[in-house]
């Protein structure tokens, strides 16, 4: 099942390519950019389902909404755009901080759920707070709802560029400790009694969801990267019940999802890619149902 | 708990003992999980060393995530970096009987299954020395023969320390029993320990009886009345 997953997510990524490059060239580098965001948040994402972190996993696109707005105003304070290194590096900053927050607020002695909802909460408030300044202060230098949407359209080489290097630092995560950090999620007390230090991980992979999901908001938009970090890794496990081949499988999935989106989206263009790719994942999903039934 | 003192060779022995007399906790200070003063040694290794010469079954197994039986079993080995994995895994799914469930989901399993697959992985990640912490519990009548079974063969060249709540067991199995309440109550053959003024000091209700299969040992807990 894997090797034919991997053949068809290659062979679709492929041909998505070639079309972008040859008859869409305006396309060729968003596709670029929604590829690699993709496969790396689907990485992460049997992570945080075996982990059960999913609803963390969801509360990135508050955290991403909130330190998008709080980047955004700081880039437009400081007249630059959207696509600027500050803009990056400071949602990365803000979403590392409100992700941290999460396991403060837990080591308050809240329930791992209740921590990261009182967190949510906040994040909540503060979007209504950021989204009023914008309204009142940048009003004809941001556009809130591109945050909301990502830029699809406007990616360029150079913004591939900007984010290749937090997504490649957020793949590390995956990379080294996946296996680990999955079966950590099998028996964590048996993980825990050789050696591993399941709390750190725990730590790392956070900053592994922050990095990812601030190197991919200007292509997905603040709200998609959270259905990345959780359909891709619940698809996977109707797609194979080997703890190895997870990661390879959920990854797979998100490129095939990928490549849909931007042929979906040269036929619909009312689609928005990111929208695409959510629906072709949810799809592939309930594809899988009869699969696991078997 | 304090004061415990005790040495095991290759041997059984049962780590017996009320709610919260501390069979687990002292479990998690062999593995070196637990802060302790004194020394702790396992086959002559002493320092944090030590725990990786001993094969180690948790008190609660809930599986839930994706693995295979080979997968549960091999992973750890490889992890801990134990020269030929492979064959280490392969040889311990032989040993308990489930080298031809190895491609299974682990989540397909029975209770006892599970067990004896958990068996395996101690097995395969540890030495000689095995601590099984309630390994009987949550396992129905058959799984709890061949548990029993796969035991009176591993016991016959390892160490093998297994804490249960209840005493009552084969008498074949049990070289020694340890009885622990905060502190070591009694440690030696069976037939010493399982005495109704020894098990007085720790249990509230104590009725003993001697079969040729093996001692049945009732008891209650002072803490926990019916």
């Amino acid at each position: 099942m894997l090797i034919l997953i991997e053949a068809a997510a290659a062979a679709s990524a492929a041909a998505a390519f070639i079309h972008a490059y040859l008859y869409a060239p305006l396309l060729f580098w968003p596709l670029v950019s929604l590829v690699l965001s993709a496969a790396v948040l689907a990485a992460l994402s049997p992570l945080a389902v075996s982990r059960r972190m999913t609803f963390l996993a969801h509360a990135q696109g508050h955290s991403i909404l909130t330190a998008a707005l709080a980047a955004a105003i700081a880039a437009a304070a400081a007249a630059q755009s959207l696509a600027s290194p500050l803009f990056y590096l400071a949602t990365l900053l803000f979403i590392i901080v409100l992700n941290l927050l999460v396991l403060f607020t837990e080591s308050l002695g809240f329930r791992k759920d209740v921590a990261t909802g009182v967190v949510m909460s906040f994040q909540l408030t503060a979007s209504v707070v950021l989204l009023y300044v914008i309204r009142s202060l940048y009003a004809t230098a941001l556009d809130p709802l591109s945050i909301i949407t990502g830029e699809y359209v406007l990616i360029t080489s150079r913004d591939v560029l900007i984010q290749a290097p937090l997504l490649f630092a957020s793949a590390l995560f995956p990379l080294f400790y996946g296996v680990k950090y999955l079966y950590a999620a099998v028996d964590e007390a048996f993980v825990q009694a050789i050696g591993i230090n399941t709390k750190l991980l725990d730590k790392l992979f956070v900053v592994a969801m922050s990095l990812a999901v601030a190197g991919s908001v200007y292509a997905l938009g603040s709200l998609m990267p959270a259905v990345l970090l959780v359909l891709p890794g619940a698809a996977a496990s109707r797609y194979s019940h080997r703890l190895t081949e997870q990661i390879p499988v959920s990854v797979s999935l998100a490129v095939l999802s990928a490549a849909a989106a931007h042929f979906l989206y040269t036929i619909l263009p009312w689609l928005w890619p990111s929208a695409a790719l959510g629906l072709a994942l949810l799809v592939l999903l309930v594809a899988a149902q009869p699969l696991r039934n078997k | 708990m304090e004061d415990v003192s005790f040495s095991a060779g290759r041997e059984f022995v049962l780590v017996g003992g009320p709610n919260g007399a501390g069979k687990t906790t002292l479990f998690l200070a062999i593995l070196g999980l637990l802060p302790y003063r004194g020394e702790i040694c396992v086959d002559g290794v002493c320092g944090e060393d030590r725990a990786s010469k001993v094969g180690y079954v948790p008190q609660y197994i809930h599986i839930e995530a994706e693995a295979t039986v080979w997968e549960y079993v091999y992973l750890p080995a490889k992890f801990r970096r134990i020269k030929a994995a492979e064959r280490a895994a392969e040889e311990a799914l032989k040993a308990v009987g489930l080298y031809a469930f190895r491609d299974r989901p682990i989540t397909a399993l029975s209770g006892g299954q599970r067990q004896r697959a958990a068996i395996a992985r101690a097995l395969a990640t540890g030495g000689d020395v095995l601590l099984l912490d309630e390994p009987m519990a949550n396992v129905d009548p058959q799984g709890r023969v061949e548990l029993l079974s796969l035991l009176r063969e591993l016991k016959k060249d390892r160490t093998i320390l297994m804490t249960s709540h209840e005493l009552t067991f084969p008498s074949d199995l049990a070289d020694k029993v340890l009885l622990l309440n905060k502190r070591v109550i009694a440690y030696g053959p069976p037939d010493a320990v399982f005495r109704e003024e020894i098990l007085m000091k720790v249990y509230r209700y104590v009725r003993i009886a001697k079969t040729p299969a093996g001692f049945i040992c009732v008891t209650e807990d002072y803490a926990h009345p019916h």
